[in-house]
Protein backbone atom coordinates (compact mmCIF):
# COMPACT_ATOMS: atom_id res chain seq x y z
CA UNK A 1 0.00 0.00 0.00
CA UNK A 2 2.87 2.03 0.93
CA UNK A 3 4.75 2.05 -2.09
CA UNK A 4 1.75 2.05 -4.44
CA UNK A 5 1.49 5.69 -2.61
CA UNK A 6 4.87 6.44 -2.91
CA UNK A 7 4.67 5.59 -6.65
CA UNK A 8 1.47 6.87 -7.29
CA UNK A 9 3.16 10.83 -6.17
CA UNK A 10 6.27 9.95 -8.34
CA UNK A 11 3.75 9.07 -11.05
CA UNK A 12 1.89 12.45 -10.12
CA UNK A 13 4.92 14.50 -10.05
CA UNK A 14 6.25 13.17 -12.93
CA UNK A 15 3.59 14.30 -14.84
CA UNK A 16 2.96 17.84 -13.44
CA UNK A 17 7.01 18.36 -13.98
CA UNK A 18 6.24 17.43 -17.36
CA UNK A 19 3.45 19.32 -17.87
CA UNK A 20 5.28 22.55 -16.39
CA UNK A 21 8.20 21.56 -18.96
CA UNK A 22 5.97 21.28 -21.79
CA UNK A 23 4.53 24.55 -21.49
CA UNK A 24 7.88 26.12 -21.14
CA UNK A 25 9.00 24.72 -24.31
CA UNK A 26 5.59 25.46 -26.22
CA UNK A 27 5.84 29.52 -24.91
CA UNK A 28 5.64 31.85 -27.81
CA UNK A 29 8.00 34.19 -28.50
CA UNK A 30 5.67 37.46 -28.99
CA UNK A 31 8.15 38.22 -31.53
CA UNK A 32 7.82 35.03 -33.66
CA UNK A 33 4.43 35.45 -33.35
CA UNK A 34 4.35 38.99 -34.86
CA UNK A 35 6.15 37.66 -37.57
CA UNK A 36 3.95 34.78 -38.39
CA UNK A 37 1.00 37.17 -38.31
CA UNK A 38 2.98 39.65 -40.94
CA UNK A 39 4.26 37.23 -42.87
CA UNK A 40 0.66 35.67 -43.65
CA UNK A 41 -0.70 38.70 -44.31
CA UNK A 42 1.58 38.73 -47.20
CA UNK A 43 1.59 35.36 -48.13
CA UNK A 44 -3.02 35.60 -48.50
CA UNK A 45 -2.00 37.65 -51.65
CA UNK A 46 -0.63 36.45 -54.73
CA UNK A 47 2.56 38.66 -54.93
CA UNK A 48 6.06 37.84 -53.55
CA UNK A 49 7.49 38.86 -51.20
CA UNK A 50 11.22 39.23 -49.30
CA UNK A 51 11.87 37.90 -45.58
CA UNK A 52 15.03 39.42 -44.50
CA UNK A 53 15.59 37.13 -41.58
CA UNK A 54 19.07 38.62 -39.64
CA UNK A 55 18.23 36.21 -36.99
CA UNK A 56 18.67 33.48 -39.40
CA UNK A 57 21.39 35.19 -41.44
CA UNK A 58 19.65 34.38 -44.54
CA UNK A 59 16.93 36.72 -46.88
CA UNK A 60 14.41 34.43 -48.60
CA UNK A 61 12.18 35.27 -52.16
CA UNK A 62 8.99 34.17 -50.78
CA UNK A 63 5.26 33.45 -52.54
CA UNK A 64 2.36 32.05 -50.80
CA UNK A 65 5.08 30.78 -47.89
CA UNK A 66 7.11 28.60 -49.98
CA UNK A 67 10.84 29.17 -50.52
CA UNK A 68 11.62 30.25 -54.36
CA UNK A 69 15.04 31.67 -53.23
CA UNK A 70 17.27 32.32 -50.41
CA UNK A 71 20.56 33.58 -50.00
CA UNK A 72 23.04 33.39 -47.36
CA UNK A 73 23.85 36.62 -45.34
CA UNK A 74 27.77 36.83 -44.09
CA UNK A 75 27.34 40.02 -42.42
CA UNK A 76 24.60 42.22 -40.72
CA UNK A 77 24.69 45.35 -39.00
CA UNK A 78 22.11 47.97 -37.91
CA UNK A 79 22.70 51.03 -36.47
CA UNK A 80 20.35 52.93 -35.00
CA UNK A 81 16.46 52.01 -34.65
CA UNK A 82 15.54 48.66 -34.92
CA UNK A 83 12.12 47.31 -34.79
CA UNK A 84 12.03 43.66 -33.93
CA UNK A 85 9.64 42.81 -36.53
CA UNK A 86 8.42 44.93 -39.29
CA UNK A 87 6.78 44.60 -42.70
CA UNK A 88 6.92 47.73 -45.26
CA UNK A 89 7.45 48.07 -49.02
CA UNK A 90 10.23 49.00 -51.19
CA UNK A 91 10.63 52.75 -52.17
CA UNK A 92 13.82 53.18 -54.06
CA UNK A 93 16.32 51.33 -54.70
CA UNK A 94 19.48 53.51 -55.78
CA UNK A 95 22.91 52.10 -57.07
CA UNK A 96 25.55 54.39 -58.53
CA UNK A 97 25.35 53.47 -62.62
CA UNK A 98 22.24 51.12 -62.07
CA UNK A 99 21.79 49.39 -65.34
CA UNK A 100 18.45 51.11 -67.43
CA UNK A 101 15.68 49.71 -69.92
CA UNK A 102 16.31 50.17 -73.26
CA UNK A 103 13.52 52.34 -75.19
CA UNK A 104 12.91 50.15 -78.67
CA UNK A 105 13.27 52.19 -81.69
CA UNK A 106 11.06 51.20 -83.92
CA UNK A 107 11.74 49.28 -87.10
CA UNK A 108 14.95 48.49 -85.31
CA UNK A 109 14.77 45.13 -82.68
CA UNK A 110 16.83 43.06 -82.19
CA UNK A 111 17.16 40.36 -85.22
CA UNK A 112 15.78 37.22 -83.52
CA UNK A 113 15.28 35.86 -87.02
CA UNK A 114 19.15 35.72 -87.76
CA UNK A 115 20.17 32.07 -87.65
CA UNK A 116 23.86 32.74 -88.09
CA UNK A 117 25.36 31.33 -84.95
CA UNK A 118 26.60 33.84 -82.68
CA UNK A 119 29.12 33.36 -79.25
CA UNK A 120 26.39 32.61 -76.82
CA UNK A 121 27.43 35.32 -74.45
CA UNK A 122 27.55 38.37 -77.16
CA UNK A 123 26.72 41.34 -75.79
CA UNK A 124 22.80 41.83 -76.49
CA UNK A 125 21.91 45.40 -75.01
CA UNK A 126 19.50 44.18 -72.63
CA UNK A 127 18.58 43.79 -68.95
CA UNK A 128 20.04 40.62 -67.45
CA UNK A 129 20.99 39.32 -63.75
CA UNK A 130 24.72 39.72 -64.98
CA UNK A 131 24.39 43.46 -65.70
CA UNK A 132 22.51 44.16 -62.19
CA UNK A 133 25.01 46.03 -59.08
CA UNK A 134 26.54 44.33 -56.24
CA UNK A 135 26.57 47.52 -54.13
CA UNK A 136 23.34 49.38 -54.16
CA UNK A 137 20.88 51.17 -51.27
CA UNK A 138 17.27 50.15 -50.31
CA UNK A 139 15.50 52.78 -48.96
CA UNK A 140 12.08 51.42 -46.93
CA UNK A 141 9.51 53.31 -45.30
CA UNK A 142 10.16 55.15 -41.45
CA UNK A 143 13.68 56.28 -42.97
CA UNK A 144 15.33 52.59 -43.24
CA UNK A 145 18.26 52.11 -45.26
CA UNK A 146 19.72 48.82 -46.39
CA UNK A 147 23.01 49.12 -47.98
CA UNK A 148 23.93 45.95 -49.53
CA UNK A 149 27.23 45.02 -50.70
CA UNK A 150 29.88 42.45 -51.09
CA UNK A 151 32.62 41.40 -48.95
CA UNK A 152 35.77 42.51 -50.42
CA UNK A 153 39.35 40.79 -50.21
CA UNK A 154 42.86 41.92 -50.06
CA UNK A 155 44.05 45.21 -50.70
CA UNK A 156 40.70 46.45 -51.81
CA UNK A 157 39.26 45.25 -48.55
CA UNK A 158 42.16 47.95 -46.85
CA UNK A 159 40.57 50.31 -48.86
CA UNK A 160 37.14 49.99 -48.58
CA UNK A 161 37.78 50.03 -44.91
CA UNK A 162 39.71 53.39 -44.54
CA UNK A 163 36.72 54.93 -46.80
CA UNK A 164 34.19 53.44 -44.57
CA UNK A 165 35.63 54.57 -41.53
CA UNK A 166 35.12 58.20 -42.62
CA UNK A 167 31.66 57.90 -44.37
CA UNK A 168 30.61 55.37 -41.78
CA UNK A 169 32.35 56.87 -38.86
CA UNK A 170 32.39 60.38 -38.76
CA UNK A 171 29.79 61.05 -41.23
CA UNK A 172 27.25 59.04 -39.93
CA UNK A 173 27.94 59.59 -36.38
CA UNK A 174 27.05 63.75 -37.52
CA UNK A 175 23.85 62.67 -38.89
CA UNK A 176 23.22 61.06 -35.56
CA UNK A 177 23.95 63.62 -33.42
CA UNK A 178 22.14 66.03 -35.66
CA UNK A 179 18.76 63.49 -36.06
CA UNK A 180 19.22 62.82 -32.42
CA UNK A 181 18.75 66.67 -31.56
CA UNK A 182 16.07 66.80 -33.75
CA UNK A 183 14.84 63.64 -32.02
CA UNK A 184 14.13 62.27 -35.81
CA UNK A 185 15.36 58.33 -35.27
CA UNK A 186 16.45 56.79 -38.46
CA UNK A 187 18.27 53.35 -38.96
CA UNK A 188 21.00 52.11 -41.29
CA UNK A 189 21.39 48.30 -42.25
CA UNK A 190 24.37 46.90 -43.76
CA UNK A 191 23.99 43.67 -45.42
CA UNK A 192 27.21 42.25 -46.74
CA UNK A 193 26.83 39.00 -48.87
CA UNK A 194 30.07 37.00 -50.20
CA UNK A 195 28.71 35.89 -53.15
CA UNK A 196 27.81 38.51 -56.18
CA UNK A 197 25.50 36.46 -57.58
CA UNK A 198 23.66 36.89 -54.03
CA UNK A 199 23.31 40.45 -54.49
CA UNK A 200 22.73 40.68 -57.85
CA UNK A 201 19.26 38.60 -57.44
CA UNK A 202 18.21 40.45 -55.24
CA UNK A 203 18.68 44.06 -57.31
CA UNK A 204 16.64 42.42 -59.74
CA UNK A 205 14.12 40.57 -57.98
CA UNK A 206 13.17 43.40 -55.02
CA UNK A 207 11.33 46.17 -57.12
CA UNK A 208 9.59 49.07 -55.75
CA UNK A 209 6.16 48.24 -54.20
CA UNK A 210 6.99 44.92 -53.24
CA UNK A 211 6.76 44.30 -49.84
CA UNK A 212 9.35 42.92 -47.15
CA UNK A 213 9.40 41.37 -43.65
CA UNK A 214 12.87 42.68 -41.52
CA UNK A 215 13.12 40.62 -38.41
CA UNK A 216 15.84 41.67 -35.70
CA UNK A 217 17.47 38.97 -33.34
CA UNK A 218 16.16 38.98 -29.65
CA UNK B 1 59.55 73.13 -40.59
CA UNK B 2 60.18 74.88 -37.18
CA UNK B 3 59.86 72.90 -33.89
CA UNK B 4 56.44 75.50 -32.61
CA UNK B 5 55.10 74.95 -35.77
CA UNK B 6 55.22 71.10 -35.19
CA UNK B 7 54.17 71.46 -31.96
CA UNK B 8 51.18 73.31 -32.85
CA UNK B 9 50.23 71.03 -35.42
CA UNK B 10 51.11 68.07 -33.37
CA UNK B 11 48.28 69.62 -31.12
CA UNK B 12 45.95 70.10 -33.66
CA UNK B 13 45.87 66.99 -35.30
CA UNK B 14 45.08 65.23 -31.30
CA UNK B 15 42.76 67.85 -30.92
CA UNK B 16 40.85 66.51 -33.91
CA UNK B 17 41.43 62.94 -33.18
CA UNK B 18 39.93 64.00 -29.55
CA UNK B 19 36.79 65.35 -31.41
CA UNK B 20 36.15 62.99 -33.57
CA UNK B 21 36.12 60.22 -30.58
CA UNK B 22 33.36 62.23 -28.98
CA UNK B 23 31.32 62.59 -31.86
CA UNK B 24 31.70 58.94 -32.37
CA UNK B 25 31.17 57.68 -28.96
CA UNK B 26 28.27 60.57 -28.59
CA UNK B 27 26.72 59.12 -31.75
CA UNK B 28 26.69 55.78 -30.39
CA UNK B 29 25.18 56.04 -27.36
CA UNK B 30 22.49 58.14 -29.51
CA UNK B 31 21.99 54.89 -31.31
CA UNK B 32 22.19 52.17 -28.99
CA UNK B 33 19.67 54.70 -27.12
CA UNK B 34 17.24 54.41 -30.47
CA UNK B 35 17.90 50.41 -30.55
CA UNK B 36 16.53 50.13 -26.74
CA UNK B 37 14.13 52.15 -26.98
CA UNK B 38 12.23 48.96 -29.69
CA UNK B 39 14.00 46.00 -27.83
CA UNK B 40 11.32 46.10 -24.37
CA UNK B 41 10.57 42.24 -24.68
CA UNK B 42 8.87 41.14 -21.66
CA UNK B 43 7.23 37.94 -20.47
CA UNK B 44 3.87 37.04 -20.83
CA UNK B 45 1.87 36.21 -17.92
CA UNK B 46 -0.02 32.43 -18.14
CA UNK B 47 -2.87 33.21 -19.48
CA UNK B 48 -1.70 35.38 -22.85
CA UNK B 49 0.65 32.94 -23.14
CA UNK B 50 -1.50 30.26 -23.76
CA UNK B 51 -3.72 32.13 -26.00
CA UNK B 52 -0.62 33.15 -28.20
CA UNK B 53 0.56 29.69 -28.49
CA UNK B 54 -2.99 28.64 -29.71
CA UNK B 55 -3.13 31.84 -31.86
CA UNK B 56 0.64 30.49 -33.15
CA UNK B 57 -0.42 26.79 -34.17
CA UNK B 58 -3.30 28.35 -36.07
CA UNK B 59 -1.03 30.72 -37.88
CA UNK B 60 0.94 27.89 -38.55
CA UNK B 61 -1.53 25.54 -40.08
CA UNK B 62 -2.71 28.55 -42.15
CA UNK B 63 0.27 28.83 -43.94
CA UNK B 64 0.70 25.77 -44.32
CA UNK B 65 -2.47 25.59 -46.15
CA UNK B 66 -1.53 28.30 -48.56
CA UNK B 67 1.70 26.17 -49.81
CA UNK B 68 0.92 24.70 -53.33
CA UNK B 69 -0.15 20.89 -53.74
CA UNK B 70 0.22 18.61 -56.62
CA UNK B 71 2.29 20.00 -59.89
CA UNK B 72 3.59 23.42 -60.12
CA UNK B 73 5.81 25.43 -61.94
CA UNK B 74 8.65 27.64 -60.84
CA UNK B 75 10.48 30.22 -63.20
CA UNK B 76 13.33 32.59 -62.29
CA UNK B 77 13.41 35.16 -64.66
CA UNK B 78 16.79 36.65 -63.59
CA UNK B 79 18.25 32.95 -64.18
CA UNK B 80 15.73 31.87 -66.92
CA UNK B 81 15.29 28.82 -65.85
CA UNK B 82 12.06 26.85 -65.44
CA UNK B 83 11.02 24.37 -63.03
CA UNK B 84 8.13 21.25 -62.94
CA UNK B 85 8.18 20.44 -59.00
CA UNK B 86 5.55 17.90 -58.23
CA UNK B 87 5.13 16.78 -54.79
CA UNK B 88 7.91 18.76 -53.37
CA UNK B 89 10.32 16.44 -56.03
CA UNK B 90 11.67 18.12 -58.91
CA UNK B 91 10.37 16.54 -62.63
CA UNK B 92 12.10 18.86 -65.29
CA UNK B 93 14.45 22.05 -65.20
CA UNK B 94 14.63 23.68 -68.57
CA UNK B 95 16.20 27.07 -69.90
CA UNK B 96 13.95 29.66 -71.27
CA UNK B 97 13.36 33.32 -72.52
CA UNK B 98 11.90 36.05 -70.28
CA UNK B 99 11.21 39.51 -70.54
CA UNK B 100 13.53 41.97 -71.38
CA UNK B 101 12.35 45.09 -69.78
CA UNK B 102 12.27 47.10 -73.01
CA UNK B 103 9.77 50.08 -73.41
CA UNK B 104 8.05 50.82 -76.44
CA UNK B 105 6.02 53.84 -77.35
CA UNK B 106 3.16 54.35 -80.07
CA UNK B 107 4.13 56.71 -82.73
CA UNK B 108 1.19 59.18 -81.20
CA UNK B 109 3.15 58.96 -77.80
CA UNK B 110 -0.19 57.67 -76.29
CA UNK B 111 0.57 54.01 -75.44
CA UNK B 112 3.45 53.03 -73.61
CA UNK B 113 4.62 49.33 -73.53
CA UNK B 114 7.23 47.30 -70.71
CA UNK B 115 7.96 44.02 -71.60
CA UNK B 116 8.01 42.73 -68.20
CA UNK B 117 7.65 38.80 -67.32
CA UNK B 118 4.88 39.55 -64.55
CA UNK B 119 6.16 38.67 -61.13
CA UNK B 120 3.66 36.72 -58.58
CA UNK B 121 1.64 33.69 -58.33
CA UNK B 122 -0.97 32.47 -61.40
CA UNK B 123 -2.91 29.86 -62.52
CA UNK B 124 -2.73 28.09 -66.22
CA UNK B 125 -5.70 28.94 -67.22
CA UNK B 126 -5.46 27.52 -70.82
CA UNK B 127 -3.92 24.68 -72.77
CA UNK B 128 -3.35 24.83 -76.62
CA UNK B 129 -1.65 22.99 -79.21
CA UNK B 130 -0.46 24.36 -82.23
CA UNK B 131 -1.45 27.71 -80.74
CA UNK B 132 -2.14 30.63 -83.36
CA UNK B 133 -0.78 34.11 -82.34
CA UNK B 134 -3.12 37.22 -82.72
CA UNK B 135 -0.06 39.65 -83.16
CA UNK B 136 -0.80 42.65 -80.66
CA UNK B 137 -0.58 46.76 -81.98
CA UNK B 138 3.16 46.47 -80.78
CA UNK B 139 4.22 43.90 -82.80
CA UNK B 140 4.02 45.90 -85.70
CA UNK B 141 4.98 49.34 -83.57
CA UNK B 142 8.38 47.31 -82.68
CA UNK B 143 9.09 46.84 -86.46
CA UNK B 144 8.02 50.31 -87.57
CA UNK B 145 5.12 49.05 -89.25
CA UNK B 146 1.57 50.51 -89.89
CA UNK B 147 -1.49 48.82 -88.03
CA UNK B 148 -2.96 46.27 -90.07
CA UNK B 149 -6.60 47.10 -91.42
CA UNK B 150 -7.50 43.17 -92.14
CA UNK B 151 -7.23 41.28 -89.08
CA UNK B 152 -6.28 38.79 -91.16
CA UNK B 153 -2.87 40.40 -91.10
CA UNK B 154 -2.13 39.37 -87.27
CA UNK B 155 -2.52 35.74 -87.38
CA UNK B 156 0.66 34.40 -86.93
CA UNK B 157 0.41 29.94 -86.71
CA UNK B 158 4.90 29.87 -86.65
CA UNK B 159 5.80 31.89 -83.96
CA UNK B 160 4.47 30.37 -80.57
CA UNK B 161 5.24 26.98 -81.65
CA UNK B 162 3.79 23.52 -80.65
CA UNK B 163 2.14 24.11 -77.34
CA UNK B 164 1.22 27.10 -75.13
CA UNK B 165 0.56 26.99 -71.81
CA UNK B 166 -1.72 30.14 -70.50
CA UNK B 167 -1.25 32.22 -67.29
CA UNK B 168 -4.04 35.29 -67.91
CA UNK B 169 -3.79 38.70 -68.91
CA UNK B 170 -2.27 37.57 -72.53
CA UNK B 171 1.21 35.73 -71.08
CA UNK B 172 1.99 32.40 -72.24
CA UNK B 173 4.62 29.79 -71.60
CA UNK B 174 5.07 28.93 -75.41
CA UNK B 175 7.44 27.60 -77.68
CA UNK B 176 9.69 29.45 -79.95
CA UNK B 177 11.67 29.54 -82.91
CA UNK B 178 14.74 31.42 -81.72
CA UNK B 179 16.07 29.07 -79.94
CA UNK B 180 19.90 30.31 -79.94
CA UNK B 181 17.89 32.69 -77.89
CA UNK B 182 17.25 30.54 -74.50
CA UNK B 183 18.88 31.42 -71.58
CA UNK B 184 18.66 35.28 -72.26
CA UNK B 185 15.97 37.99 -71.10
CA UNK B 186 14.69 38.78 -74.77
CA UNK B 187 10.97 38.38 -75.23
CA UNK B 188 7.52 40.67 -75.01
CA UNK B 189 6.70 39.26 -71.67
CA UNK B 190 5.84 35.70 -72.22
CA UNK B 191 8.63 32.49 -71.48
CA UNK B 192 9.58 30.95 -74.21
CA UNK B 193 10.62 27.31 -73.79
CA UNK B 194 12.41 24.91 -76.20
CA UNK B 195 10.37 22.33 -78.24
CA UNK B 196 11.42 19.12 -76.19
CA UNK B 197 11.11 20.48 -72.86
CA UNK B 198 7.94 22.81 -73.69
CA UNK B 199 6.53 19.22 -74.98
CA UNK B 200 7.44 18.00 -71.32
CA UNK B 201 5.68 21.22 -69.62
CA UNK B 202 2.77 20.75 -71.74
CA UNK B 203 2.00 16.90 -71.43
CA UNK B 204 3.17 17.45 -67.24
CA UNK B 205 1.54 20.48 -66.01
CA UNK B 206 -2.12 20.28 -65.64
CA UNK B 207 -5.00 22.93 -66.03
CA UNK B 208 -5.14 25.10 -62.76
CA UNK B 209 -1.54 24.17 -61.67
CA UNK B 210 0.21 27.25 -60.34
CA UNK B 211 2.75 28.68 -61.38
CA UNK B 212 5.17 31.13 -59.64
CA UNK B 213 7.38 33.87 -61.59
CA UNK B 214 9.96 35.81 -59.83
Amino acid sequence: MRIRRLLGFIAGGALLAANAAGQDAAAPSPRKAARLEQEYTLARTPATYFVFDFEAGKVFLKARGLVLKEWPVFQVKTWGRRGGVMTCPLLKKTAYNAPQRKDVTPGKAEDETDTKAKPKNDDLDILELVKMPVHFTLELPGDIRMNVRLRKSGFARILDGAGRLFSRGIGRSVKTIVRGIGKRPFTDIEIVFLEENAAKNIYWSFFEGQKCILYWPE
Amino acid sequence: MSAEIRKILLIAAAGLVLAAGLIVLAANMIARSWARSEERAEALPPVEAKTMAAKTRQLESRMKSLLPRGTYLMIDTAENRLRVIRDGKELLAAIVSCGSGDILQDPSGERKWIFDTPRGEFTVSSKLVNPTWIKPDWAFYEEGEDLPKNFSERIDNDTLGDYALGIGSGYFIHGTLYTRMLGRNVTHGCVRVGDEDLKKVYQTVPMGAKVYIY
